[in-house]
Parts: C-alpha cells; structure tokens; sequence
C-alpha cells in the first residue's frame, strides 16, 4: 500500500517534472488527451473481464445484489450530498463548481 | 463518454464469462497495474503543462482535508442507514460503507467474521466503483466537479483519476489524487475498527 502511493506520487511527479521542464516532444503533448482516453477505455475493458471472470462476483451477485446495490447508492449519494454542501460552503469559483451551482 | 463507458465494461464483461480462457484472469492484474501507471504518468505531464496548479493550491490551503473528511463521513451515514433499511449490525453496516470503492481490502478484512457481509461488501464496493465510473461524467457536468471525489471515494487517487481529469481540470485532479490517498488510509483503518465491534 505505502510503496503503491510512493510509486503513484513518483509517476505523477516525473511526468510533472518532464512537461515542465519542457522535456516533452510538442507532437506527444498535443495527443495526451487521446492516450489518456485509449489507456482509461482499456482499463474499463480489463475491469469488466476481471468482474466477468470473477466467480465470487458472479455467483453471489443474485442472492445479496439487491442489498449491495442499495449500499453503493446510499453510501456513494450521502458522499456526494456531503461534498456539494461542503463545496458550497468552503470553496468557490468555476474550477471547483464546474460552472454549476456557483 | 458514459454510453461509451457502459458499452466498453459490458463488453469487457462479457467477455469474462464467455470468451477468456481461466489464463487470462491472473494476467488483468498486472496489465490493470501496468495501465494505471501510463495514465498516472500522462496524468503528470498534463499537470506539467499548467504551472498555475500549485498556486491555486496553496490557496486553497488546509481546506484540501474537506473534501476527503467530507466523502468519509458521507459513507458512514450511508451506513448508518442502510444498517436501519435493513435491519443489519449497524457495525457490520458501517464495515461495508467504510470499503469506499476499495472492495479487495473491505471484504477480505470482513469475511473472516461473516461470509455474508463480505460478499455484501465486496460486491458493495464492486457496484460503488463501476457507479463512480458511470456517474463521474454526468455529475461533473450536472453537479460540480468536486463532487466527483465523493463518487469515486477511495479510487479517486487511481483507477477514478483518469476519469476524474477528462472530466473535470487539472486543480481537482490534484485534490482527487490527495483526497484518494487520505480516504484509502482511511479504509485500511476504518474496516478493522468496524469488524472489531461487530456483536
């Protein structure tokens, strides 16, 4: 866990320390959004196949489905509740609100 | 982007219950990792493109701990209620809400006391980041950007975070990352005081 964050920050910082130190070919920035697109499209692909393929998902999903998919809605919705009232009291501006609710 | 999104993890599952041979399984792994460390790697030279980011940062100041403490109470309350929904172990509910997206770790620490709650947690976590990945894009657009931390929880600093930027910019991209480091420390605290007062 501790050496996944070390390696984590370290990937961000030398990807950071490169562009701005102007070591980064112009032609590569210009296509980051694309690769970045390409990458995240195959990690939801190799998700899916983990969960497909994942007997203890498959298996259980119709006994206790119900009971966890209410648990992923109330406990991800009072987040977000809990994030916009703290948003709207703590910060402002556009970069934080996204243009909404501002 | 979601329609894309759906139609590529339905793929990808069903290709998991159909097409991949048992092989494949031990392979996404690695292949999950390798992925992740491109993204964070790209996620970094975009971030180097924007020398203002640091500086909108440190006006933001301690305030950067709201968010995180923010979607970690949220998750708990969650808890709370779904333990009265359905008439569970309130500290068994609270063992399940405090997975945060993170569904390995929650339901390897819970099962050992009960077989059930780990399935509800790991399957809970499962649903929790596969919602993160479908809602991330429509709550940037229709709520506000820092909510999407609230979503994507623990997997804001990793498999979240390239979502999280497309979506959003580069200042929430760095509180994401710092926001999923905290709330995933979080977890590996939370879950085994939990288990430890379940009756």
């Amino acid at each position: 866990m501790a050496l996944r964050i070390v390696m984590y920050f370290g990937l961000l910082a030398v990807g950071w320390l490169l562009r701005s130190k102007g070591l980064i070919n112009e032609k590569l920035t210009g296509k980051i959004s694309h690769i970045q697109t390409v990458i995240l499209f195959g990690l939801i692909f190799i998700m899916g196949v983990r969960l497909g393929m994942d007997e203890q998902v498959v298996s259980s999903i119709g006994q206790i489905g119900v009971m966890a998919a209410a648990f992923a809605i109330v406990t991800s919705g009072f987040s977000i509740l809990l994030v916009y009232l703290s948003r709207k009291r703590f910060f402002k501006g556009e970069g934080f609100t996204g243009g909404k609710n501002d | 982007m979601t329609k894309k999104i759906l139609i590529v993890l339905t793929a990808g599952i069903l290709a998991g219950l159909f097409i991949m041979p048992e092989v494949v399984y031990d392979k996404t792994g690695l292949l999950m990792d390798v992925g992740l460390c491109l993204l964070l790697f790209f996620v970094g030279i975009d971030l180097g493109g924007n020398k203002d980011i640091f500086k909108n940062l440190k006006s933001v100041g301690f305030k950067i701990l709201i968010v995180p403490a923010a979607t970690i109470i949220g998750s708990l309350i969650g808890g709370i209620v779904c333990s009265i929904i359905f008439k569970l172990d309130i500290f068994g509910s609270l063992a399940i809400a405090s997975g945060m997206s993170w569904y390995t770790l929650s339901a390897i620490i819970i099962t050992p006391i009960s077989s059930q709650l780990g399935a509800v947690a790991f399957l809970t976590n499962v649903f929790r980041e596969v919602l993160a990945f479908v809602s991330i894009p429509f709550i940037a657009k229709h709520i506000g950007y820092l909510e999407t931390i609230g979503a994507g929880a623990a997997i804001s600093m990793d498999t979240g975070l390239p979502m999280i930027t497309k979506n959003t910019n580069q200042e929430v991209a760095v509180i994401s990352f710092i926001s999923g480091v905290i709330i995933s420390l979080a977890v590996t605290v939370l879950v085994p005081i939990f288990v430890g007062m379940i009756n």
